[in-house]
């Protein structure tokens, strides 16, 4: 390895394996300096520039480390969001819950340093096996089988990738990783993209997302909703960046995300609803491809994995706290939990694009992109998303969980407090970032591939957020009734809104929803029933038609046996009479041999 | 003979041979069981040691066979002891010496009666297998070859489970009555060549007819060891009645004399049957893969399971053999020494449930992982391995049976992957049955860990795990050349072939 | 004392005649007499097998091939007188007479491997069958159902109408040559021109010998005369007097009786029926005794396939394969008879658990009936590894793999016996006592099949050397 590269996946990776025979007072310690450590190491990378870590394997060149803007921006927000992630889950002393994170973790920086397929696809199965974990650990009734299904989907991803992996391999007969030919897409492009975007969660491949997310451990989401998907995201943006077919899926996860995360009742679902519409946008502007749209979807992925880590830090705290996940088991929580319902404020308001915060420096260029790129509907269906995120993210979560109709038992509202202190402080960390990057965006536009001139604080685009936001609270305070975790319609509307809400909600509940619960079901119940039945046919055909005729031959052998055996009559004429007349017709044979 | 380097100094590989056997004659003669297990111990670790110097000695540079030893046996029918390893078997030959003293601790506990004959047999057990190996006169493999089954069959017979007879009599069977016209083909090549010796029966002018016949001999023989379906159904009645010890040969060394007879003797010997062939037996190959694939999902019993996971995974192993190209054949040897390591291990692991439970239901295993991390650990990383995760040992030889298989065939390719997820599925559905299980677990609370012996048992195999994962190359440049000199061999043939044809037209 | 052998037989006999004479002869006695001749004889064996020389006019050869079937008829008398001295069924008052018949029967055998003209090989021949005739209703009849009397019966009938089979085929040899001695026939034989009527009188003389060897389809008595007689009897019947049948086979087929093509598609025929018939039908047998009969006729059909080669290999190979099996038989009788309580049949049941009742002896049954099976290292292996290879040098294709796919087909039943002496529970069937005369000659024995198979070299070139000396 050359000097200066330091790979963060083999400190994160030492230091999981070191974790068990850290135990007491030391262990604290420990777990905030291996991240501190891997992020020093991604700082430190970032100064240089090239392949590195270099390995001939077989007849292939595995790169391990490939540095350069794109690479160090994804490498730079991952490691910071171990030492965020690591700090909230400080308290909890089961030494393999950290060391399931730092390994999925440094599957998520290795896949972002992989130079090439191979060293890709090793460090994406890392992720994925990783972080199955942090869902089984949850131990709760689902956990089992949700984190089964999940290893499962990303199993077949992985081998759909590996297919297109080796596909392209016989076609372009190198390994290495970068953008593919998207103009003109061979099968390869398609089964790499969509192995790719599996983790991405493009709509219809993300059914996982939401099950599984709403399912991890109160921390272990806090990884979860930052290193799986953006890890897509980066590679997408290194593979497929410019492929049609992306700006179509992104605009349709915007959306379906935005929808079901109006329609959600429990909150960590809601978010990780909202997962699948921010990765919309990013996809989106991957799809499109300009510098600017790339920025955009970069930038948007950074700020991104901020304020949804902070939001789902927020929302663990209530988690952690309570134990309760839905609107109408909380509610009024202000009073109890201050700190935490600041710090989710932030969140929101950051995920929602308000000025100054986080997302609004990015996601607008994401859509300026897509008007630039005079791709005007997508653009126009992107800002309509972002209304609605702000509706449901940026009031409902807030206002259902922390004001609004007070839905807890007793107990839970004794149980409810601000969490502990590290947890505090590493919402406070996400927090700050939020803000900083919301005033001062340029010292992130700095770290973006492309250059950037693009100022987010223009009046124009300063009014138009305003009106958009004050259209989405209008439409809250309007449609509240209607969004509420208990909705219901009530007749006495105003008929256009009557009817919008009829249809939209029409819409949601019937096909929409009938479509996602049986896709979900899709794989569940056709996919591995069928599979097991028909394996059981197969076992049962193995024993009894295949086994049933090496045994029948044998047996048949066996029975000719007793066949021959009659011929062995006891009675001495009889046998004299056989043997004799044989003999005899030998030498009648022999006789006419002799003729002949 | 230049096919041989004759070793002028120490008789290696007939140490090799005989020092078992001599063992356990001792053991014939000593009574007392503790004796009788420290003893096999000594000898196996012995017997390992000494394939040290072999591995070390051997020149990866040439492809001819090293450490040779010429003797005359039986001058009437020009029938020799000649030994020797090239890169295709020295691995075999390692990979067998190296699993037997952990057969030997695997059954420290596990077999507690007689356990003097039981290891006599696992001493000449080893002896026929390295002879199998190392043999290069047709004859002294075939004994070898036969007398295998002996051993085999009592270790079945009198250690194995409750329907031992029924399998034990089955393995017998089948394996005899599929080598008997192995016999009949090789005393027709040899009248021939007029020898014995496997190189010279090599690349000779044979009818094509001829070859075929001779070709479909072999091919019933190795087709029925290796097991390729549909000839795999003795593996699992034999697999599950087997002692610990006794699968563990079973998977890890007697499977792989099915493909090391078709890479040995197939290819260089009937070329041209094997290149007409190949195709179907490609398909039968992908046919075994996909069916262990789903019976192995289907199965209760570990053993079972394994058994028809090694159906899949020994699938994998002709693929590449018979795509004829470097890549798949390297694939293929690489691929038999990890199925050696990793299905051994499972072997174990499932042992030490059962020494525990007395049960190899999957359903009376579930949810062990709590009280016995350690063993959970290594049986994850065994399982991974088993299913090809990158970074293990699978993974670099399916890979390279697989890149084997699309650059002869990418339909052949695709078609092998599903074979791919069904192993993932089947695994992992093992995996969390045991490590986890459901919500109604049996007790389990009564397990105890493992104990330093069976750590120590494991540890090496996860070694090999990890080192063949991470670091093929130096097993690869123990075989490359002879890998490269066979096709190269086989290739040429086809060419010379074609000109032939093409005058002759 | 170029036949010392005959003369310890003769003498041997004797002594027995006299013991026979006393009114009450103590078994002690009668023992250690029996096991002394039978040593004696193998010693005296051993002692003229160098010598050459002819007798009686050059009626009677001693050359190398017969003393090497001497040796092997004195070695295997002497390791079954061993076992079997000890007659468990046989009543201690006849016991002096049968042993008198036993050495009288094998005095024949010897004579007949050095027997070079017709008429006293006739006699050598009728010697021991008539004496082997008389050893069968020797066994006390403690079943009741007599079943040695019609066995006996059986046998005689038999054999006598094999033996007219074979005295009209030595008819029409005289007939056609005018003389009776081996060698003139021989000359005239290969003088003249090929003469059908010499296949027909090789062919019927055939016949008289494959009922020895119970080769198809004269094979009819074996399994009942094996069932009737004592176990040390049938161990008698079935190993030494075929060394003697293949001798003389081996001396008949050497004639040159033109038409070699006939003879071997005659002798293929004859081979491929023994082989399938006493396989299969051995398949399904319950007593170990029958069961080994059938096996026994099936390597008669092995024997005669090495001899369809009709040239010195062939023969060779012959002897070879009739000694291993001679070895593996023996080896499968001593367990047999040591097993067997009271002398009374053995079912292949009774064999349950044996490895648990006497580990030794189970292993000794192990290897007999392996090698019998023709598994590797044994000898059965080599012996029928080299037949095959000899018989597919004569390109006979598809008899080798029928006779290949019969040892698939065997192995079936002798797993059988192994599987229930070692895999079996013995249901309260009683330990085995094996003393320690007969463990060391089961040692033996499997040291022997070892051997022979593992370095047959030796025996080979010797035997194939003795038979081109012979041709």
């Amino acid at each position: 390895m050359e000097a200066g590269f330091i790979h963060p996946s083999l400190l994160l990776i030492l230091g999981a394996l070191f974790i068990p025979f850290l135990q007491g007072p030391l262990r604290r310690p420990y777990l905030l300096l291996v991240p501190l450590l891997a992020l020093a190491a991604v700082i430190l990378n970032a100064a240089q520039h090239g392949n590195f870590a270099t390995f001939a394997f077989l007849d292939w060149q595995l790169v391990f480390g490939r540095v350069d803007k794109l690479s160090t921006v994804f490498a730079l927000i991952m490691a910071l969001m171990v030492v965020i992630g690591t700090i909230y889950g400080l308290h909890v002393d089961r030494a393999v819950e950290h060391m399931a994170a730092w390994f999925y973790a440094a599957g998520s920086l290795g896949a972002i340093y992989a130079g090439d397929y191979l060293t890709l696809f090793l460090f994406w199965e890392m992720m994925a096996f990783a972080s199955v974990f942090l869902i089984w650990f949850r131990r709760g009734p689902q956990s089992i089988p949700v984190g089964y299904r999940y290893l499962l989907i990303h199993t077949i991803g992985g081998v759909i990738l590996l297919a297109g992996i080796m596909l392209r391999y016989q076609a372009v007969g190198n390994i290495t990783f970068d953008l593919m030919d998207v103009a003109n897409p061979q099968p390869y492009t398609w089964l790499i993209m969509i192995g790719l975007g599996l983790n991405a969660a493009l709509v219809p491949l993300h059914s996982w997302l939401p099950e599984a997310y709403s399912e991890a451990s109160f921390n272990g989401a806090v990884f979860l909703c930052a290193f799986t998907t953006k890890t897509a995201v980066y590679t997408l943006a290194r593979a497929c960046a410019g492929m049609d077919i992306l700006v179509v899926a992104g605009v349709v996860m915007a959306l379906y995300g935005v929808i079901y995360a109006v329609m959600e009742n429990d909150i960590r679902k809601l978010l990780a609803w909202s997962i699948v519409s921010q990765v919309g946008y990013m996809v989106a502007g991957i799809g499109i491809g300009t510098d600017m749209a790339i920025n955009g979807a970069v930038a948007h992925a950074v700020v991104h994995i901020l304020y949804k880590s902070l939001l789902f830090m927020g929302t663990g705290a209530v988690l952690y706290m309570t134990g309760k996940t839905k609107f109408t088991e909380l509610g009024g929580l202000h009073a109890k939990m201050p700190i935490t319902f600041l710090f989710t404020a932030i969140g929101c308001l950051s995920i929602s694009a308000a000025p100054g915060f986080a997302a609004y420096v990015s996601k607008s260029m994401i859509i300026g992109a897509g008007f630039e790129a005079h791709q005007y509907w997508a653009a126009w269906l992107l800002m309509f998303g972002a209304t609605g995120t702000f509706m449901y993210n940026g009031l409902k979560l807030p206002y259902y969980l922390f004001f609004g109709p007070n839905n807890c038992s007793q107990d839970t509202w004794q149980k409810a407090a601000d969490p502990t202190a590290n947890m505090v402080f590493a919402m406070t960390l996400g927090a700050t970032l939020c803000v900083l990057v919301g005033i001062a965006p340029n010292a992130l536009y700095g770290l973006l591939p492309h250059a950037v001139d693009y100022t987010p604080y223009t009046a124009y685009h300063l009014v138009e957020t305003l009106q958009l936001l004050g259209f989405a609270a209008l439409a809250f305070c309007l449609l509240k009734r209607f969004i509420e975790p208990v909705d219901r319609i009530c007749v006495d509307i105003d008929w256009l809104y009557r009817m919008a809400g009829r249809g939209f909600l029409w819409l949601v509940r019937r096909p929409l929803q009938w479509c996602d619960t049986a896709w979900g079901e899709a794989y569940r119940v056709v996919g591995l029933h069928s599979l097991m039945t028909l394996s059981r046919f197969w076992s049962w055909f193995d024993w009894h038609a295949i086994d049933g005729v090496v045994d029948g031959l044998a047996r048949s052998v066996r029975a000719l046996g007793g066949r021959v055996r009659l011929l062995q009559s006891g009675q001495i004429q009889m046998t004299l009479f056989t043997a004799f007349s044989l003999a005899a017709i030998v030498l009648v044979t022999y006789i006419f041999f002799q003729l002949s | 003979m230049d096919q041989l380097q004759i070793s002028g100094g120490f008789p290696l590989l007939s140490l090799l041979i005989f020092l078992p056997l001599a063992g356990g004659l001792v053991l014939l003669f000593v009574r007392g069981e503790q004796f009788a297990r420290l003893w096999a111990l000594g000898v196996t670790t012995l017997t390992a040691l000494i394939t040290v110097p072999l591995l070390v000695g051997f020149d990866p540079s040439t492809a001819r066979y090293q450490f040779a030893e010429l003797y005359a046996w039986i001058p009437r029918f020009n029938i020799q002891y000649v030994v020797g390893v090239d890169g295709i078997s020295i691995l075999l030959v390692a990979l067998t010496t190296f699993i037997m003293p952990f057969c030997v601790l695997a059954s420290w506990q596990y077999i507690q009666h007689r356990v003097t004959p039981f290891m006599f047999c696992l001493l000449i057990m080893e002896t026929s297998m390295v002879g199998v190996f190392v043999a290069l006169d047709f004859v002294l493999f075939y004994i070898f070859w036969e007398f295998m089954l002996i051993p085999m069959y009592l270790l079945i017979a009198v250690w194995g489970g409750p329907r031992r007879a029924y399998a034990s009599i089955k393995f017998f069977l089948y394996t005899l009555a599929g080598s008997v016209l192995l016999l009949v083909a090789l005393i027709a090549l040899y009248l021939k060549t007029g020898s014995f010796f496997i190189p010279d029966m090599m690349w000779q002018e044979y009818s094509l007819t001829f070859q075929v016949l001779v070709f479909l001999a072999f091919f019933l023989a190795f087709a029925i060891k290796v097991p390729m379906f549909p000839f795999h159904t003795w593996l699992p009645a034999a697999h599950v009645e087997a002692p610990t010890a006794g699968s563990v040969i079973l998977a890890s060394v007697l499977l792989k004399m099915g493909t090391y007879g078709l890479v040995r003797f197939c290819l260089p010997i009937t070329p041209d049957a094997t290149m007409l062939l190949a195709v179907p037996i490609l398909w039968l190959s992908i046919a075994g893969i996909i069916y262990g694939g789903f019976t192995a999902l289907a199965q209760q019993d570990m053993k079972k399971l394994i058994a028809y996971s090694s159906v899949g995974h020994m699938g994998f192993v002709t693929l590449g053999i018979f795509v004829l190209n470097t890549r798949g054949l390297e694939g293929a040897m690489l691929q038999m020494i990890n199925h050696g390591v990793t299905t051994g291990a499972l072997f174990l692991c499932v042992g030490m449930i059962y020494e525990r439970t007395h049960s190899r239901e999957l359903a009376l295993a579930t949810g062990v992982g709590r009280y016995m991390p350690w063993y959970v650990t290594f049986l994850t990383f065994f399982s991974l391995s088993s299913f090809a995760f990158p970074g293990t040992n699978s993974f670099i030889g399916e890979f390279l049976v697989l890149a084997g298989a699309f650059e002869f065939d990418p339909v052949v390719a695709l078609a092998a992957i599903p074979g791919a997820v069904l192993a993932a599925a089947y695994m992992l559905r093992m995996l969390q049955k045991i490590v986890w299980g459901g919500t109604a677990n049996p007790d389990q609370s009564h397990l105890f860990d493992l104990s330093k012996r069976e750590i120590v048992v494991l540890a090496p195999f996860l070694l090999f795990v990890f080192w063949i994962g991470l670091g093929p190359q130096p097993f690869v440049d123990l075989m490359h050349v002879s890998v490269t000199n066979l096709l190269d061999q086989l290739h040429t043939w086809q060419e010379g072939h074609r000109v032939a044809l093409a005058l002759w037209r | 004392m170029v036949i010392l052998p005959e003369l310890v037989l003769l003498a041997g006999a004797l002594a027995f005649f006299v013991i026979s004479l006393g009114k009450a002869p103590e078994d002690k006695l009668v023992r250690s007499t029996a096991l002394l001749v039978g040593f004696a004889t193998f010693a005296a064996a051993v002692l003229a097998f160098n010598s050459q020389g002819t007798l009686f006019h050059g009626a009677y050869a001693i050359d190398r091939f017969s003393q090497l079937f001497k040796l092997l008829i004195g070695f295997a008398l002497a390791l079954m007188l061993v076992f079997s001295r000890n007659h468990k069924d046989i009543e201690s008052r006849v016991r002096p007479e049968y042993f008198l018949f036993q050495l009288l029967s094998v005095l024949g055998l010897m004579m007949l491997v050095s027997a070079v003209e017709l008429i006293l090989m006739f006699v050598a021949l009728e010697l021991s069958s008539f004496a082997l005739y008389l050893l069968v209703p020797m066994r006390d009849d403690r079943s009741g159902v007599r079943m040695q009397m019609e066995a006996g019966m059986k046998y005689i009938l038999f054999g006598v109408m094999a033996t007219g089979f074979m005295l009209y085929g030595m008819s029409y040899l005289f007939g056609l040559t005018g003389t009776t001695s081996l060698a003139g026939i021989t000359a005239f034989l290969s003088a003249g021109t090929p003469q059908p009527a010499a296949v027909v009188a090789v062919v019927m003389i055939l016949g008289g010998l494959f009922f020895k060897l119970a080769a198809f389809p004269l094979h009819f008595w074996v399994p009942d005369i094996y069932q009737g007689a004592s176990n040390e009897t049938t161990a008698f019947i079935s190993t030494i007097p075929k060394i003697g049948a293949v001798a003389v086979l081996i001396r008949f087929l050497a004639l040159p009786s033109g038409h070699p093509q006939f003879l071997v598609h005659l002798l293929a025929g004859v081979a491929l029926c023994s082989m399938f018939y006493g396989n299969l039908s051995a398949l399904v047998q319950k007593d170990i005794k029958r069961m080994l009969g059938f096996s026994g006729i099936a390597h008669a059909g092995f024997i005669i396939l090495a001899l369809l080669a009709l040239n010195g290999e062939g023969y060779g190979l012959a002897i070879y394969y009739i000694a291993g099996y001679v070895l593996m038989n023996l080896a499968c009788f001593l367990v047999i008879s040591t097993v067997s309580q009271r002398g009374e049949n053995l079912r292949i049941e009774d064999f349950n658990g044996l490895y648990r009742r006497q580990p030794l002896l189970a292993f000794i049954l192990a290897v007999g009936l392996f090698g019998l099976a023709g598994i590797p290292p044994f000898v059965g292996f080599m012996g029928k590894f080299m037949i095959l290879t000899s018989a597919l040098r004569a390109d006979q294709l598809v008899v080798v793999c029928l006779a290949a796919i019969n040892t698939a087909i065997a192995i079936f039943y002798y797993l059988n016996v192994v599987k229930a002496a070692y895999t079996a529970d013995p249901e309260n069937r009683p330990a085995v006592t094996a003393p320690a005369s007969i463990q060391a000659t089961g040692v033996v024995l499997v040291t022997a099949i070892v051997l022979l198979g593992a370095l047959p070299s030796r025996l080979v070139e010797y035997a194939w050397a003795v038979v081109q000396s012979m041709l």
